[in-house]
């Protein structure tokens, strides 16, 4: 599989009052693409600050990200999800997913018949007219989810989008999630907190240092999918990832 | 236990003796206390009040006067009325206004005893005589009166109500004036007009007696009706201080004004001095008021052009028992 | 029509107290009608008046509506400015909040004298009163936008254009009605003021006059025509903010009623 973006030995500082804090140091990470890679790494170690790179948004200190185009601005390639919904609250649910084809400048009747598709298939429908505040905390994450798979956009970049939901919903919307993803294709880069959740979507996980952060170690899941949570190889790879985290921490 | 409870009560009761003995021998008056309201912001109409006081007129009757000055040119007779102040200056017209509305007040004297007011242009208006005034903007600021002071004054040189546009301009009526907004104002001849002489202008002024309103008295004394009966002895002596500062103030003009300063330091300017000079012949002698033709015929012009709708008998207007 | 009695019924019920209260106290106490007319007094007038109020009222609401317009405007394109240059933000705040501090008595006649006696000074009078609320609203309107959001639109390669239409603009509409109903308000006291200076027709100037007559039962009947004016227009207000932030009027439905798959 070729490459759909790369992240070259990223560096970043951020300026404080009196100094800088080095905040990721030459992170490497190679996305193939149509994989579903995630982040790992213990809570401040610089995972969004990574994201936000990816997407575009910051730029580093130095290393660079490489696409299929070469080098330069990703933001054609990627759509990234922040970590709270940004849900546009005076927006119907529908029109809050053609958020991303409206920036585009495509017309707003062949985007919202498309959103209507995908709202009736992943078990949104009835809700395009509702507003955010009429909607539960996993049908928002619902609807930022599709809206970023509706942005025409090949590497989907998700920052912690179930992070906010309680076990039972985020149990729910992982399954949800595999689910789309295997019917709609694309690339995605998962960060999370979550090492179960890794485990049970990911091809690939990057495990991150404390800060300065770096790539720690890289796992390649192979297990086929739908993978059961219980499962023991599963069980042994969350147990192997949180010794490394909890001694990361540790160390921090 | 018991004596000390006993004892302690027993103190209180003689400290709550004393407290209220003190208290209503300090509220009582040790003099007689008149409160005058002035008609507007103290100004050289009033030296012969501030000369009364300062110089010991008032004491020497046996009263002590406190001077106020209202936020409101139409609060004096409203106060007087209540009887909040016992002694409010106010203009005639406003004060027969104020009768009309059933105030229960009545005129015991008076500060100025002619008109004061009229019309002011300036004659690099071109403005001559008054009949130059027609199709020219005049401003105002007290209505309905004014206008209707105005419109009596063109009339008697044929100039008609629809011939001139009367214009509301608040208080600023010299600032209008100059910055030719309007071509004439309504003003007093002992402000406004040595006013823009002072900034350099040459005035055209239309006295107002001159071209068809009544005489009139510029400023009244009213009371409260019932004030006649309780307090007249106070009444007199208040009348007799005044005219002792009036006569006063016409016989030493200079120290008088003096005393004023020394009173409303605030006031001491070129401007207040030309005023005063053009004042010192129209204050009231001996604080008359009674003069029966000027109270007719002006209730009769003020009936006539609809601002009251009743008319009384002069004894219910005015009474001279304290001159 | 009954709906709109029972949701205020409770200020009904007040009103009816208080006013109750001020009859019986007026009379009790003799107070006379040139120091505070009875509310029965002021009816009368009001109703026997009406002619002659609506005509005054129709100029004063025209001046309200002018200088909600003029301080509108102006207030928005201050906003803008603040908003998106920090460096004009640090040089003008100060002088706008400093503004605020000269009494309107002091430059009003100055207005009057440059606007001439009719509609203009009064609306400046009314503008240079509404803006500031306006202004400070519309900035804190504009921004209440999460930085997240903006993330967003920027990592979709939004133009500053399409990031100020899409997402700030309708972002900072609920505080900018705020700022618009505390504007209306005072945008009606500010024409009255403006009046009170030089006019030649409008509720305030109809005040004085009044007041000059000792008729204080019209200065009643001038106040509550701008209360009603004043209670009017901030209820228009009301309307047309809730038929524009629809969305805000809905209540998060239970969330057990949403079943999810």
């Amino acid at each position: 599989m070729p490459s759909a973006i790369a992240a070259e030995e990223i560096t970043k500082s951020f300026p404080i009052a009196g100094g800088k804090i080095p905040v990721l140091k030459r992170v490497s990470i190679d996305i193939r693409s149509g994989s579903w890679s995630t982040i790992i790494g213990p809570s401040g170690c610089g995972k969004t600050t990574f994201l936000k790179i990816m997407a575009g948004l910051l730029q580093p200190d130095s290393g660079r990200i490489l696409t299929d185009a070469g080098e330069g601005d990703p933001r054609g390639l990627i759509a990234y999800m922040p970590q709270s919904d940004t849900l546009l609250p005076w927006r119907t649910a529908l029109d809050n997913a053609i958020l991303a084809s409206e920036i585009d400048g495509r017309p707003r009747e062949e985007a919202r018949a498309k959103a209507k598709r995908l709202f009736a298939r992943f078990g949104l429908a009835g809700f395009e007219a509702l507003y955010p505040v009429e909607l539960s905390g996993g049908m928002r994450q619902r609807l930022a989810l599709i809206r970023t798979f509706l942005a025409h956009r090949e590497v989907l970049l998700l920052d912690e989008p179930l992070g906010s939901l309680d076990a039972l919903t985020r149990a729910t919307l992982q399954d949800w999630l595999l689910s789309v993803w295997e019917e709609l294709g694309k690339t995605i880069l998962l960060v999370t907190h979550d090492v179960e959740e890794a485990t049970l979507l990911s091809d690939r996980i990057h495990l991150l240092s404390a800060r300065p952060a770096h790539v720690r170690k890289e796992f390649t899941v192979e297990f086929p999918r739908p993978r059961s949570r219980t499962a023991e190889p599963l069980v042994k790879l969350k147990g192997e990832i949180l010794d490394l985290i909890h001694t990361e921490a540790f160390n921090a | 236990m018991k004596k000390i409870f006993a004892i302690s009560i027993a103190i209180s009761l003689l400290c709550a003796a004393i407290a209220i003995s003190l208290l209503l021998w300090l509220s009582a008056p040790a003099i007689s206390k008149i409160s005058v309201i002035l008609d507007f912001f103290a100004n050289p109409n009033h030296v012969p009040i501030y000369v009364a006081v300062e110089k010991g007129f008032f004491a020497a009757e046996g009263i002590e006067v406190e001077i106020l000055i209202p936020a409101n040119p139409s609060d004096p007779v409203k106060l007087a009325a209540v009887r909040t102040v016992d002694v409010a200056l106010t203009p005639q017209i406003n004060f027969l206004i104020a009768k009309a509305a059933d105030l229960p007040l009545i005129a015991i004297g008076a500060l100025i005893e002619t008109s004061l007011g009229g019309l002011l242009s300036l004659k690099e208006y071109e403005i001559e005589e008054l009949s130059d005034l027609r199709g020219k903007r005049i401003g105002y600021s007290l209505a309905p009166l004014e206008p209707i002071l105005w419109r009596t004054m063109l009339a008697s040189v044929d100039v008609g109500s629809d011939e001139i546009e009367l214009i509301n301009v608040g208080f600023n009526t010299v600032l209008s004036l100059l910055s030719h907004n309007v071509d004439a104002i309504g003003a007093f001849r002992n402000f406004e007009l040595p006013q823009v002489e002072l900034l350099g202008h040459e005035p055209a002024y239309f006295p107002q007696e001159d071209y068809g309103v009544p005489e009139t008295y510029e400023i009244l004394l009213a009371v409260n009706q019932q004030l006649i009966e309780e307090r007249s002895g106070e009444l007199r002596a208040f009348i007799a201080g005044l005219a002792q500062g009036i006569a006063y103030t016409m016989e030493h003009p200079q120290e008088a004004f003096e005393v004023f300063l020394h009173a409303r330091p605030d006031l001491d300017d070129e401007l207040n001095r030309r005023a005063y000079a053009a004042t010192l012949p129209l204050y009231a002698e001996r604080a008359r008021h009674d003069t029966p033709q000027k109270w007719e015929s002006m209730q009769g012009y003020l009936f006539q052009n609809g601002l009251i709708d009743k008319l009384f008998p002069l004894e219910e207007l005015y009474t001279n028992e304290f001159l | 029509m009954p709906r709109l009695f029972k949701e205020y019924s409770g200020t009904f019920l007040l009103l009816v107290l208080f006013l109750l209260l001020w009859e019986v106290g007026v009379r009790l106490f003799n107070v006379p009608f040139y120091i505070l007319p009875t509310p029965s007094r002021i009816l009368l007038v009001f109703f026997t008046n009406l002619p002659l109020l609506s005509s005054h009222g129709s100029m004063t609401i025209l001046e309200v509506a002018m200088g909600m317009l003029i301080g509108g405007a102006g207030g928005i394109v201050l906003a803008l400015i603040i908003f998106y240059s920090p460096s004009l933000e640090r040089a003008i705040y100060p002088l706008i909040i400093a503004s605020q501090m000269i009494p309107i008595f002091a430059i009003a006649p100055l207005l009057v004298v440059w606007f001439g006696y009719g509609l203009w000074s009064k609306a400046t009078v009314a503008a240079l009163i509404v803006f500031f609320p306006i202004v400070v609203n519309a900035v804190d309107g504009l921004r209440s936008v999460s930085g997240e959001t903006i993330d967003l639109l920027r990592s979709l390669h939004a133009s500053e254009w399409q990031i100020f239409r899409v997402v700030r603009l309708p972002a900072s509409l609920p505080s900018f009605f705020s700022g618009l109903k505390i504007g209306i308000t005072l945008s009606v006291v500010g024409a009255t003021i403006g009046e009170w200076i030089g006019a030649k027709k409008g509720l305030g100037y109809l005040m004085i006059q009044s007041n000059a007559l000792l008729r204080i039962d019209l200065v009643f009947a001038s106040i509550l025509t701008l209360s009603l004016l004043g209670l009017f227009l901030f209820g228009a207000l009301r309307i047309i903010e809730q038929h524009t932030l629809r969305w805000r009027t809905r209540v998060e439905v239970n969330k057990t009623l949403r079943v999810k798959q």
